[in-house]
């Protein structure tokens, strides 16, 4: 059984980034650098809310998210936990770069450097909202 | 409330309640003063009674010279502005204060409605003036109120009319004074403003609390003239009787400021 | 919290108050769901603390009217709201623990163990006398106060302006906890955008006693776009659509209200921080009144 882990979630209120998303991509990195294995508990909204000083509900909203993306899961009465059996990378991933290789190369051709490049996916991937279908995988 | 109400006050309460006792104890040391120098110049003052007056040719001192006309002199004004000062530091602070500190805005929001405030706080005003005034009042009319009686000048006699010689008629001063800077103060929010507004109002409702008294008595005359012996009773009254009746037209007074005051909070603040 | 969610926390409709000559509040309508936390944003003198000084029942509008919970504002409602007004005004002559004696003696669902782990929390003294505490611990007491009277709609006007980074982080904190264990409402006043940035769910812009914005945070959001590029290309747009365009040179940026970038050449779009769109909202109090109302 896994161990109620605290992560400690750090907000920057000056890069524009979103809390949710911030706290959304803190879990993830945790869970992609081992600092929380599958079955350690999340942090309840409350104790997030008091020690980051941010709404609870934007917490709430973050598992939630984390919940749909199949990283997270609720347990009735005592709390959020890593899944035990973390949903694998959408099959679609390897298309999804064979794609994006294929446009490096085109931009490399038009003269883009990477930071070009990073800029211009930034910029295209901030004004596409991400919807709830968008992140929902399949079991 | 209670609590709270008794606690802003209490300051203020321990100043008037010194100021009566002092008054109550030089009203005391100075009658008896008084006393001691008649009984050296042979002179024998009659017990205080409504109407008593002609003791005193004009220009011929009754009491004599030096200390004994002093004291009473001052005995006499302690009378007729104390009411006033006790009125005055009890009412002006009592809202004036709350509403310039803001922390009216505390007292307000808590889960207390609004006219159990205003009426907790002015009814300790009012009852604390009554009581303080009634001590050094009653301190007066039976131990020196007599010897005021024998000061010759007219402008002495002008100033009994300010305390009339009667507990109820200062106590009512008093109460109605407090009510009226209340209620100013609650209107104002200021504590200067509200001290000089009611400094100004004291002889205006002193005047109309005369006529008021006037004809009030005259209405009862008029209401009890079915019964010959209640009518000549009101048709001609005593000194105490004219005092009593104005003194309830400054109840009058007090009860139409606590009404104004209640308005406002109702109103304007809400 | 046995709150009836359809009934909203806050409901301002046609707020008119007029100071003297001048007009604080005109015709302000908006409503704060409940269990939202909504900021109140504006510049000093936009009329912010005149529209909560009127929500908690302190002032009567000049027209309009405020329910609270569907109450009319006023006596009946005090017990459910907790309110700190500007300077936290609270008794200088009592001491701390008088103060919070004070609070249980006024208030029915006072909750004094709560209390007094938040003065602690606060390192506040019993014994000190609030005439002799700093602004910042006044406020800190005053939000004390408020918290332990436990209400169902907190009303804070510039709760976080007296504090220092340390104190403003904890109050934070505190707040937040109190909205997360029981769904208490919160509607705060802030001139300091970055202040309410990650708080709130809900804003309303206030300018010139207008209410520019009054929605919920994430929709505005997603529901507006920053177009940077030459000022020539901006003016090209639909005007009903821009809230505020800044020149600078040739170059210039406009904040406009639209889900999609509008079909332009020569212009970069992205979604606005929240600071972004409030300041857009803020410096632009002359155009038409925006009169969008919260779902509740």
């Amino acid at each position: 059984m896994g161990l109620v882990v605290v992560v400690i979630f750090r907000i920057d209120r000056r890069t524009g980034t979103a809390v949710y998303v911030q706290l959304v991509q803190q879990v993830r990195q945790a869970v992609r650098m081992g600092r929380l294995a599958p079955g350690d508990q999340l942090p309840t909204a409350r104790e997030v809310a008091e020690y980051a000083g941010i709404n609870p509900n934007t917490v709430l909203r973050a598992y939630r998210e984390l919940e749909v993306a199949g990283l997270v899961e609720p347990r009735q009465g005592s709390g959020t936990f890593v899944r035990e059996h973390l949903t694998p990378l959408p099959d679609n991933v390897g298309e999804l770069r064979h794609e994006l290789a294929a446009w490096a190369t085109r931009a490399t051709a038009a003269g883009l450097d990477v930071s070009d490049m990073q800029a211009l996916l930034a910029e295209v991937a901030a004004v596409t909202t991400p919807t709830p279908e968008g992140l929902r995988h399949d079991n | 409330m209670n609590w709270l109400a008794l606690r802003l006050l209490r300051p203020y309460l321990v100043v008037a309640t010194v100021l009566s006792v002092a008054s109550a104890a030089f009203i005391i040391t100075g009658a008896h003063l008084i006393q001691q120098q008649a009984d050296a110049h042979g002179i024998s003052v009659a017990a205080y009674a409504p109407d008593r007056t002609g003791l005193c040719e004009h220009l011929v001192s009754c009491l004599p010279l030096g200390p004994a006309t002093n004291v009473a002199q001052a005995i006499d004004l302690v009378a007729a502005f104390l009411p006033l000062l006790i009125g005055l530091i009890l009412g002006v602070p009592l809202f004036a204060r709350e509403r310039e500190e803001s922390t009216d805005a505390f007292a307000l929001t808590q889960s207390v409605p609004r006219l159990r405030w205003l009426f907790t706080k002015i009814g300790w005003a009012l009852a604390a003036g009554a009581v303080c005034t009634a001590v050094a009042g009653a301190t007066f009319r039976l131990s020196a109120a007599r010897y005021t009686l024998l000061l010759d000048d007219d402008g002495y006699a002008l100033l009994g009319e300010l305390h009339k010689s009667n507990v109820g008629f200062m106590m009512m001063t008093t109460v109605f004074i407090t009510a009226l800077a209340g209620t100013v103060g609650l209107a104002s929010g200021r504590t200067l403003r509200t001290l000089v507004v009611s400094v100004a109002a004291w002889p205006v409702a002193l005047i109309v609390a005369q006529l008021g008294g006037l004809a009030l008595g005259f209405l009862v005359y008029l209401l009890t003239s079915w019964s010959d012996a209640l009518s000549l009773r009101f048709g001609t009254q005593t000194e105490d009787e004219t005092a009593t009746f104005a003194a309830l037209a400054l109840a009058a007074g007090t009860a139409a400021a606590v009404l104004i005051g209640r308005r406002l909070v109702t109103r304007t603040l809400r | 919290m046995t709150t009836d969610q359809a009934t909203p926390a806050l409901d301002v409709a046609g707020l008119t108050h007029t100071a003297g000559s001048r007009r604080v509040l005109d015709d302000c309508s908006f409503a704060v769901p409940a269990g939202s936390v909504t900021a109140l944003v504006g510049r000093n003198g936009a009329g912010k603390s005149t529209l909560l000084r009127t929500a908690v029942g302190l002032l009567r509008p000049d027209r309009g009217a405020v329910r609270v919970f569907g109450k009319p504002a006023g006596d009946e409602a005090l017990p459910r709201i907790g309110y700190v007004g500007q300077q936290s005004p609270l008794y200088p002559m009592l001491t701390v623990a008088q103060t919070l004696t004070l609070g249980g003696r006024l208030n029915a669902h006072w909750d004094a163990g709560y209390a007094r782990r938040l003065t602690g929390d606060a390192g506040l003294l019993p014994t000190t006398r609030v005439g002799s505490l700093t602004a910042g611990r006044r406020s800190r007491l005053a939000l004390v106060m408020a918290l332990a009277k436990r209400p169902d709609l907190l009303v804070l006007d510039e709760p976080l302006a007296p504090l220092d980074p340390v104190a403003r982080a904890e109050v934070t904190g505190a707040l937040m906890a109190g909205v997360a264990e029981r769904g208490t409402t919160v509607m705060l006043s802030s001139h300091v955008v970055a202040d309410i940035d990650g708080i709130c769910d809900h804003v309303v812009v206030l300018a010139e006693g207008r209410v520019r914005l009054a929605a919920e945070v994430e929709q505005a959001l997603t529901s507006h776009l920053v177009a940077v590029g030459a000022s020539r290309a901006l003016t090209d747009l639909d005007g009903g659509k821009v809230i505020e365009v800044r020149a600078a040179g040739s170059e210039a940026t406009a904040l406009i209200r639209s889900v999609e970038p509008v079909a332009a050449t020569g212009l970069a779009w992205h979604r606005p921080t929240l600071e972004e769109l409030i300041l857009g909202y803020l410096r632009t109090p002359a155009t038409q009144p925006e009169r969008k109302v919260t779902a509740a």
